[in-house]
């Protein structure tokens, strides 16, 4: 009944908002971790799956944009904000900075989980393209230095012969680091490795 | 008498063991037998013209000359004047001439010498060689061969003697002697009186001019101190004048009876009249706000009838038509004859009226922006509140819907959530009660108050809890303190609110003895004040305490000090808290005394 692959957690300063929200995700099969401060929940262990963070904007210690703040960057769950009573500046500004959305309180519970579902699947969409990306960029770790110097004259659609006319190597020479930046790449075309080298953000050589 | 001390009798010898009598010494009946020399009138009764005319023209030499004349006219060694002092101990040689002058100012003892032996027998007496029986005049050279002594006489009182010296034995005083002396004496007399009256006159004289001299150096002192006190007067009538100046008071006298009016300098500044027009009715009116005008035509009429005191605020009005307002002080008296007299005081207050205007507006505006501003964020913070329980009353039921609508439904779930339904609905509504609470103290009943009885009475009420937080109350109640006015069940409700505070704090210390102090004393004359001091952890932001809802305890509203400070301050009060130097904090309140306590 309770999924145990995602996790949603709950930062508000009052005990009957947490318990209400645990229960109320609960009641919809989510598993929640509630939290009374920013502090406790920068200190919680993540756990490696998608999740979500319901924030209250008046926490005791930090406030709630603040954390904000601070996430940004980080590799971090998407975040919905609720307040007490919301006012214009500070929605704005957790919006501009990435937030889900921003409920006040007392909430709608279809919405609230309709967004807490939305963003569980934004999250699993993050970290599924994020896995992709760590796996390119250990794929073109793998490169040994001459190879790093094809690839970007490769996907710039330069010929084997301008290129090994750029690198002052043979044009043998030059097919055989491209033969194994494909392979190595795990590329199926040099279009497949064109769009690589885009997520790698790659210059391309004119 | 003559005053005049005595130096001691001349530096005495060695006494011999053996004195000669006084018999031995006498040559009296001798000098009887001795053949008389015939007198020489002539020469006798030159002296006497001489003395005579001493005595008119120089008085306070006259036992001098007498003893000169005598010298001459005796052809005698040395003669003078013994007189008896004051206090009849010693005879003093008030004059002598010849060879013994210079032991003028010396003396013999009354009992024990050739004077003292005249005056004892009562006669003249002749003696030879006397330092045989009266050594200490052995010291009195040249010796005296014989010495001839008569007395005389003041009033029948033998008063001294006078007498003639042979300093060796070519000269032999004979009967003619001691009729020429026995004469002479006699003249001794009367000068001696005229000594004395002239040395009575001299004393009194110089009494006299002692006291004149006094009087001069007193009418000198006084003169220096007439000049003194004028210069200081002159300096304090500048200071004065200038102190009215800087004061803008001037002052003035006003003589009923001779219709006089007197105005300082100050006042006719103030009036904005010159100093040179005269002090008629019609130009003092003419500067009169006409509001005012009745008024002063009444007091006047009163003033003239009966002394009577005034201390009153009126207005002026200026020839350019601005207003000044003046304070006006006057002492009413009667003079000799009950008319009324007046000494008054007019203190120019414009500057003041008008700063005391601004600064009221300026508080009355900061007050309602204060109040406004506590308004506002009251309300923000009793939405927050009320939305808090709301919205975990809202989440709570739509879990429930959920728990219910499930297949099969979760009935153990969906009581749990209907249970904190209940819990969060009440919390609401208890936040809504302590608001209507708070808004109810916006009109406190006003009554009477001692703040120690109710001290007291909260004290007993609350010992319950004191024993329960195991904490010692201590109080230090100010004997006598003046009444406060207030709504008792409010001023209860703070001293309630900040013990209750006061043992929540120490709750959790384990340091040193759990004790709260309650004390009240006098703040100067117009405030008593109430302090509650704990030992507990103490408030780290003492503005932050205040703040509605505001708490660090995990149970309360975070209510009670922003009740207590809103009950204090309708109270004309004011309420802080202050961290203590120990541990703890103290919160102390103000409250106004009865006087001056709002009506």
């Amino acid at each position: 009944m309770i999924s145990t692959d995602q996790l949603v957690f709950i930062v508000d300063d009052d005990y009957r908002i947490r318990e209400a929200l645990q229960e109320l995700l609960a009641s919809a099969g989510l598993l929640s971790v509630a939290l009374g401060s920013a502090t406790d929940y920068l200190a919680y262990p993540k756990p490696d799956g998608c999740a979500c963070l319901i924030l209250d904007v008046e926490l005791p210690d930090i406030n709630g944009l603040d954390l904000q703040r601070q996430l940004l960057g980080s590799d971090h769950p998407p975040i919905i904000f609720v307040s007490g009573h919301g006012n214009i500046p500070s929605t704005v500004r957790a919006m501009k900075a990435g937030a889900m959305d921003f409920l006040t309180k007392p909430f709608n519970d279809e919405e609230l989980l309709r967004l807490v579902q939305t963003a569980l699947t934004k999250d699993r969409e993050r970290r599924i393209k994020q896995a992709a990306l760590n796996s390119l960029k250990q794929r073109f770790l793998s490169l040994t230095p001459r190879e790093r110097e094809v690839l970007p004259l490769v996907v710039s659609g330069l010929l084997n012969k301008q290129a090994a006319a750029r690198l002052g190597i043979s044009e043998v020479t030059l097919q055989i680091h491209r033969t194994s930046v494909m392979r190595k790449m795990e590329a199926d075309s040099l279009a497949d490795l064109v769009r690589m080298a885009g997520s790698l953000d790659i210059p391309l050589s004119s | 008498m003559i005053s005049s001390d005595t130096a001691d009798v001349l530096p005495g010898t060695a006494i011999p063991n053996a004195l000669a009598s006084l018999d031995s010494i006498l040559r009296t009946e001798e000098l009887f037998r001795r053949p008389r020399r015939p007198p020489d009138y002539e020469r006798e009764t030159s002296a006497l013209t001489t003395l005579v005319k001493a005595l008119a023209d120089a008085p306070h030499t006259i036992l001098q000359t007498l003893a000169d004349k005598v010298l001459a006219v005796l052809e005698a060694g040395s003669a003078g004047l013994s007189l008896v002092t004051k206090d009849e101990k010693r005879f003093y040689w008030a004059a002598i001439a010849g060879a013994w002058q210079p032991h003028i100012g010396s003396g013999t003892p009354r009992d024990s010498g050739p004077c003292g032996d005249v005056l004892d027998r009562n006669l003249p007496l002749l003696f030879s060689h006397w330092e045989r029986r009266y050594p200490y005049l052995s010291v009195a050279v040249p010796l005296a061969e014989e010495g001839l002594l008569v007395p005389f006489y003041v009033n029948g009182k033998a008063v001294g003697t006078i007498w003639a010296i042979a300093h060796n034995d070519r000269r032999k005083f004979d009967t003619e002697d001691l009729r020429l002396l026995e004469s002479m004496s006699r003249f001794a007399s009367a000068a001696y009186q005229a000594v004395e009256s002239i040395e009575n006159l001299k004393s009194e004289a110089a009494a006299r001019e002692q006291a004149e001299m006094g009087l001069r150096e007193l009418t000198g002192t006084l003169a220096a101190q007439v000049r003194a006190r004028t210069q200081e007067l002159r300096r304090s009538e500048a200071f004065l004048a200038e102190a009215q100046r800087l004061s803008r008071i001037g002052s003035f006298s006003w003589s009923v009876a001779r219709d006089e009016i007197t105005w300082s300098e100050e006042l006719y500044r103030i009036f904005e009249i010159d100093p040179g027009i005269p002090l008629t009715p019609a130009v003092i009116r003419s500067r009169i706000h006409p509001d005012d005008a009745a008024f002063l035509s009444d007091v006047i009429s009163r003033s003239r009838a009966e002394a009577i005191d005034l201390d009153d605020e009126r207005r002026l009005r200026m020839s350019d038509g601005s207003v000044k307002h003046l304070h006006l002080i006057a002492r009413g008296t009667r003079n000799a004859n009950a008319a009324p007299e007046y000494i008054g005081v007019v203190q120019d207050v414009t500057e003041r009226r008008a700063s005391e205007e601004a600064l009221a507006n300026a508080r009355s505006e900061l007050a309602h922006a204060a109040r406004l501003a506590t308004v506002a964020e009251l309300s923000a913070a009793i939405a927050h509140e009320i939305n808090q329980p709301l919205a975990a009353v809202a989440a709570n039921g739509a879990a429930c819907h959920r728990w219910l609508s499930a297949v099969p439904p979760n009935l153990e779930r969906a009581r749990v959530t209907v249970e904190r339904m209940v819990r969060d609905a009440n919390s609401a509504c208890e936040i809504v009660n302590q608001v209507r609470a708070l808004f109810k103290h916006s009109a406190p009943e006003s009554i009477p108050l001692n703040l120690n009885e109710m001290i007291e009475e909260v004290r007993q009420l609350m010992l319950d809890e004191f024993s329960r937080h195991v904490v010692s109350i201590e109080t230090d109640l100010e004997q006598d303190l003046p009444l406060s006015l207030g709504d008792r069940v409010q001023l209860q409700q703070v001293m309630v609110n900040l013990i209750r505070n006061g043992l929540e704090a120490m709750e959790g210390t384990t340091e040193g003895p759990k004790i709260l102090s309650i004390r009240s004393k006098r703040e100067g004359i117009q405030q008593v004040r109430v302090e509650v001091c704990d030992r507990g952890t103490g408030v780290q932001n003492p503005d932050e305490a205040f703040r509605p809802f505001f708490t660090t305890k995990k149970t309360g509203m975070g209510m009670g000090l922003a009740i207590s400070r809103s009950i204090i301050e309708a109270h004309q009060g004011r309420l802080w808290v202050a961290q203590n130097e120990g541990r703890g904090a103290t919160f102390s309140f103000t409250l106004p005394v009865l006087s001056t306590a709002p009506q």
